[in-house]
């Protein structure tokens, strides 16, 4: 056996990664994440939460009285990683590649793949609402907690031109040229969570001088942490076109009606909404459901009842959408979430994931290549003992 | 363990630069940490490939959807005489009673309480340079006109000094925000149509989106 001086570099870091110790060590930092995540939910909310420690490479700490914000512990993202090479590694490097030891190899692809879906799932998944009336018709779904700035040409009867800016560049960019359109958005403020009060003079000066957001006031208040509700955003943007400016708009999800602007004889609308992502196809509620047990107020069932229409591809049918019983369609599962408004609205989750059968296949995995480990190894253990048997008589 | 029979040599997975074939095990040692790399750097590339773009979209228009959890608006009718700047149905209108002198009128919808009647008070006396009240005192200045669309809470402030200044608000809450019914000018024509104000605050009702 080669002595660890003689060893190249390349070959010491290949045994570091592949070694149990750098398994142990990655369980036990997810362990302290777990703890760790579980008393921020308390402080940030579980969605933020996750996001801060689980779905993240890095932990950060803000420094206290100063803009700093340093990493102080790995993520969840950054030690799954890690796990993951490591069981790879250790898999190629210890495991004979012999039948006797198929079933463990089974067992290793199972558990690699379930970390690879949930890899997976974080980079892709998508989950949205699609919130809808009895007999109303939607073809868009809705983020529940992102919202993006919509500039929407209006002036042809038959269609809009909807231009989305997401969130993410509003917060961070000055200026921001909307591709398609005349205008320049010049970002002047930003705010996560406001509170909108009507204007009064001895409020300080504002710079919005167009729309609904002249009478209004605006003041930042702390980001909400209650999962059961979302940041009311409040942007204040000056609409440039051709250098010259169109206006001093604010726009925030707390307002409803978009507000209009006409330029160069087109009508266009300015908001603030949550971000929606359209479909090629339309789904019409038909029916909501929402049966009790007799002689209680226990919920039972809900279920909605809405028409698929997807006119590319000649589809027209009704469905219904349960609570176990998901519509899945064109890479979409609709699933039957919520309801209000005195059973008139109907709330359904709809997860875009690619990769959601993976779990189930790890499942399989990892159950089959114990099963199959077991069987093995239980012909081996029959035959020594048939040998052993025969030897003696 | 079986022993190796004669002519034939055992050999065991593991890096050992020494063997003969020593060439031949580190190439396939070193493909197999090639491919654990690689899928260390897939899913790096995995995790940001996720991108915020600006979106375009072309969508055929159909009946404007409800806000969420309601289909609703507001409407009110105009007193006779009264202009009104925006149509009816918008979040936002200002309005002029049809009195002479300074005074207008507007209508204004926040979401939620807005701050809550008591900072609202306070906000508007110091807006015509009245001192601020408790809770105690708001009740006392506080009068209730009914609507179709619920109970509006009416404050009637008039400013002091020379040129005296007259504000009358309405406010109450409505499918889930806080509607603000606001007249200010003078005091003279405030007054002037005080009346037609309420008529105009009782007659607010709630009404189907199309």
């Amino acid at each position: 056996m080669s002595s660890l001086r003689t060893k190249p570099f390349a070959a010491r870091a290949w045994d570091a990664l592949a070694s149990l110790k750098v398994s142990i060590t990655c369980l036990a930092l997810l362990m302290v994440l777990v703890v760790l995540c579980t008393l921020a939910q308390v402080r940030m909310g579980s969605l933020a939460a996750v996001d801060a420690y689980v779905r993240s490479f890095l932990v950060f700490w803000d420094v206290p009285g100063t803009a700093l914000s340093v990493p102080v512990f790995p993520g969840g993202a950054l030690v799954g990683l890690v796990l993951t090479v490591n069981l790879v590694a250790a898999q190629l490097k210890r495991l004979e590649l012999s039948a006797r030891k198929a079933g463990l190899w089974v067992v290793h692809a199972g558990l690699i793949l379930l970390f690879a879906g949930e890899f997976a799932s974080a980079a892709f998944q998508v989950e949205m609402q699609l919130p809808i009336q009895v007999g109303e018709t939607v073809d868009h779904l809705e983020s529940p907690r992102d919202v993006e700035l919509a500039l929407a040409d209006t002036t042809d009867p038959g269609h809009d031109d909807v231009y989305g800016v997401p969130e993410s560049l509003l917060a961070r960019n000055r200026s921001i040229p909307v591709t398609g359109t005349p205008f320049v958005l010049e970002m002047l403020r930003y705010s996560r969570n406001a509170d909108l009060r009507p204007r009064v003079l001895t409020d300080p000066p504002s710079s919005v001088d167009m729309g609904t957001g002249a009478g209004v006031t605006v003041r930042d208040l702390p980001p909400v942490t209650a999962d059961d509700r979302i940041d009311q955003r409040a942007v204040v943007v000056e609409v440039l076109a051709g250098g010259q400016s169109r206006g001093t708009w604010l726009l925030s999800n707390g307002l409803d009606a978009p507000q209009s602007l006409i330029h160069e004889g087109r009508t266009w609308t300015l908001s603030l909404r949550a971000r929606r992502r359209y479909l090629p196809y339309s789904l019409t509620l038909e029916k909501f459901s929402h049966d009790l047990y007799p002689g209680t107020d226990i919920p039972k069932n809900f279920s909605s009842l809405v028409h698929l229409s997807n006119r590319a591809q000649g589809e027209e049918r009704d469905v219904l959408i349960s609570m176990n019983q998901p519509l899945r369609y064109a890479g979409n599962a609709f699933y039957q979430a919520s309801f209000g408004d005195g059973d008139k609205l109907s709330i359904l989750q709809v997860v875009e994931n690619p990769g959601w059968l993976i779990p189930y296949i790890s499942c399989v995995l990892v159950g089959g290549g114990l099963l199959l480990h077991f069987a093995l190894s239980l012909g081996r253990a029959l035959r020594r003992r048939r040998a052993t048997v025969g030897g003696l008589t | 363990m079986v022993p190796a029979k004669m002519g034939m040599v055992r050999r065991e997975t593991t890096l050992d630069f020494r063997e003969p074939s020593g060439l031949r095990i580190l190439s396939r040692d070193v493909t197999r940490r090639s491919l654990a790399v690689a899928a260390a750097l897939f899913f790096l590339a995995a995790a940001g490939c996720r991108r915020d773009e600006i979106t375009h979209v072309r969508v055929a228009k159909r009946a404007p959807a409800a806000p969420q959890g309601s289909a609703r608006s507001i409407a009110w009718t105009l007193p006779e005489g009264w202009t009104q700047s925006v149509a009816s149905g918008v979040r936002t209108a200002s309005l002029k009673p049809a009195v002479a002198g300074h005074v207008e009128v507007s209508l204004t919808v926040l979401p939620g309480m807005a701050g809550g009647d008591l900072a609202n008070v306070n906000r508007w006396r110091g807006q015509l340079g009245l001192s601020a009240i408790d809770d105690a005192a708001i009740a006392s200045l506080r009068a209730t006109v009914q609507s179709k669309a619920g109970a509006f809470a009416m404050y009637d402030f008039t400013s002091e000094g020379q040129k005296k200044r007259r504000m009358i608000v309405a406010l109450a809450a409505i499918e889930g925000g806080t509607l603000f019914v606001k007249m200010l000018g003078d005091v003279a024509p405030v007054g002037a149509a005080r009346q037609e104000f309420i008529s105009l605050v009782e007659g607010i009702h709630v009404v189907a989106a199309n």
